[in-house]
């Protein structure tokens, strides 16, 4: 059957040819649409996080400190820096790592006083001593809120003793200085398992409250649909043309070759093996065009974004691209498949005049 | 000699307009193993009608076409299929031959369609085109043959995997009388040699003359049929 498939291919080139180049249009098309798009979707991101993006951001939920540490252990995750605190003289190294009602995050001693109410603030006795500050001093703390350092008095009301060093103040007052509305933010970082550390996360605070990588990227998703359905809108179209090229070439070499498919029968070829012959044919055909056009989409790709393009080509893109291509295919040349199939030996040999009259 | 193909009260009928044509009107034959037998009569006397019916090609309006002990009407088009492509060979007046592929691959085609090992197949095609004088030229596209060569090719082709009938349809209608000959000459020892039966249209004389038997054909039947002896 391959032999003979083969062989007719061979002798109707231009007809296999010009088929196999709409598929292929239509795979180059359809991977290059898909690429610019996923490349807008990921620049997108890219900018987001390069602004203030979480992996995994816990909404409305007090931590306590052994939920902190417990997150703060996993491998692979570390404790967002620019939520926008800061301590004055510690600059950036200084990580306020949860906030609580009244301030107490996690691990530590108090020593003295009181938690941390409205304007309070609750120093490490590190801090404490290297300042030379006691308990009802005020104290000036810069914090870093976009981008902007921002003066706040505080009163001591408690000193801790603890090693890492943190500052303690109200969650009122935190968010009354940053804006901020989240109670605990985590990034997970990029060589880190996102759906162990999300897994582990659930553990410790409701899924609800979590926002996880997944959700960010599907709410940027959501305000790309459009984009997207005008691609998909795109991809359906080409794909369309591309059925209807294969279709349209398809009936014209059933139609030219009735006196081949006569031939064949008449040497005793079966209805259902014409067919087989005629569909072998265009997955030949389809499997061609789809070799020219994924390569040319690679080649294109690889040189637009050398240029400066972004452009990202995921394997998924490609197999979907590849099952459309022969799903089309086989669809549009369905019906020419059982014109062939059902052509009678006898019209196909009377087109020619020539013989069984 | 015994049976080989039998017709009872084989007709075909097409409606043309309102006109009923009879392409083919109770015809009545039987084709012994070893037969040449020709059909002869003029042009539009149904005589390719009745090949076709006889090939399983189209089917009768009504009546029986039997080979051997199979009956057509009782046999699918799948079945029929199965019958054309191991014993009943075809050669048509203007070749049919498949113009994309070598005179080589035209001859193997029915051997690939039976599934034939490949070794096989190429040493029954060089052997065919040998015997039909043409082995030099086996490579070579339809295109660069002559008729008369062609027609070997087709004769090959027809005789690829060993059929027990061979149905021509004017096998030497297109080819100059030296050509035809030689192509009868080819057909004639093919009988003398295996036995190979034949069914012959034409109204060519010199293929009626080395017929054995000969049906003569008008408006759609058969007038008579004659044994031609050795004498004749």
């Amino acid at each position: 059957m391959w032999r003979i498939v083969l062989r007719t291919i061979k002798g109707n080139e231009p007809r296999c040819l010009l088929s196999a180049g709409g598929v292929a249009t239509a795979i180059l098309v359809f991977l290059l649409l898909s690429a610019s798009f996923a490349g807008v979707v990921e620049k997108s991101l890219e900018l987001y996080r390069s602004g203030q993006v979480w992996d995994i951001v816990v909404l409305d939920h007090t931590l306590t400190g052994e939920e902190i540490a417990e997150v703060r252990s996993l491998e692979g995750i570390r404790m967002q820096p620019g939520i926008g605190m800061d301590a004055g003289i510690r600059g950036d190294k200084l990580q306020i790592v949860g906030l609580e009602g009244k301030g107490s995050v996690f691990k530590f001693e108090k020593v003295e006083g009181n938690f941390p109410e409205g304007d309070q603030i609750m120093l490490p006795e590190i801090l404490a001593e290297l300042w030379g500050t006691v308990i009802g001093d005020r104290i000036q703390v810069s914090f870093l809120v976009d981008n902007e350092i921002r003066f706040e008095s505080f009163e001591v009301s408690a000193i801790f003793s603890d090693g890492t060093e943190p500052i303690v103040i109200s969650l009122e007052k935190a968010r009354e200085i940053i804006s901020c509305e989240y109670n605990a933010v985590f990034i997970v970082l990029l060589e880190a398992d996102p759906d162990f550390i999300y897994e582990h996360v659930e553990q410790i605070v409701a899924p609800e409250q979590i926002i996880s990588y997944k959700d960010t990227v599907e709410r940027i998703q959501e305000q790309y649909g459009l984009t997207k359905f005008s691609m998909n809108l795109a991809s359906f179209l080409v794909f369309l043309v591309a059925g209807i090229g294969m279709f349209a070439m398809m009936m014209i070499s059933v139609t030219a070759r009735r006196r081949e498919i006569g031939i064949l029968k008449a040497l005793g070829v079966k209805s259902g093996e014409v067919f087989s012959l005629f569909f072998l044919e265009s997955v030949i055909v389809t499997s061609i065009g789809v070799a020219i056009g994924t390569g040319a989409a690679l080649g294109s790709i690889f040189l637009l974004n050398l240029t400066g393009g972004l452009f990202i080509l995921r394997s998924s893109m490609i197999i979907k691209g590849i099952v459309m291509c022969f799903v089309v295919t086989f669809l549009f040349s369905l019906y020419p498949l059982l014109v062939a199939r059902r052509a009678s030996v006898m019209d196909c040999m009377r087109l020619r005049g020539d013989i069984i009259r | 000699m015994s049976e080989l193909m039998r017709t009872e009260n084989l007709s075909k009928v097409f409606k043309m307009g309102g006109e009923t044509i009879y392409a083919a009107r109770d015809i009545n034959l039987t084709i012994e193993k070893g037969d040449i037998f020709c059909i002869v009569g003029p042009s539009g006397s149904g005589k390719s009608t009745l090949l076709g019916l006889l090939g399983g090609l189209d089917r009768p309006t009504s009546g029986e076409v039997y080979f051997k002990d199979k009956q057509y009407s009782l046999l699918s088009e799948d079945k029929l299929a199965d019958l054309r492509r191991h014993s009943i060979g075809f050669v048509f007046q203007f070749y049919n031959l498949l113009p994309a592929l070598s005179a080589f691959e035209n001859v193997r085609l029915p051997m690939d369609i039976v599934k034939t090992p490949g070794s096989i197949a190429v040493e029954r095609t060089w052997n065919l085109l040998e015997t039909m004088g043409i082995k030099e030229r086996g490579l070579h596209r339809l295109s660069q043959l002559s008729g008369g060569e062609q027609q070997r090719v087709a004769l090959a082709r027809a005789l690829a995997n060993n059929p027990e009938i061979i149905l021509a349809d004017e096998p030497t209608g297109n080819l100059d009388s030296k050509t035809g000959r030689k192509i009868l000459q080819l057909m004639q020892s093919l009988n003398e040699a295996n036995g190979q039966t034949f069914i012959i249209v034409s109204h060519d004389e010199e293929v009626a003359r080395m017929a054995n038997r000969f049906g003569y054909m008008k408006d759609g039947g058969i007038s008579r049929v004659e044994n031609r002896t050795q004498n004749d």
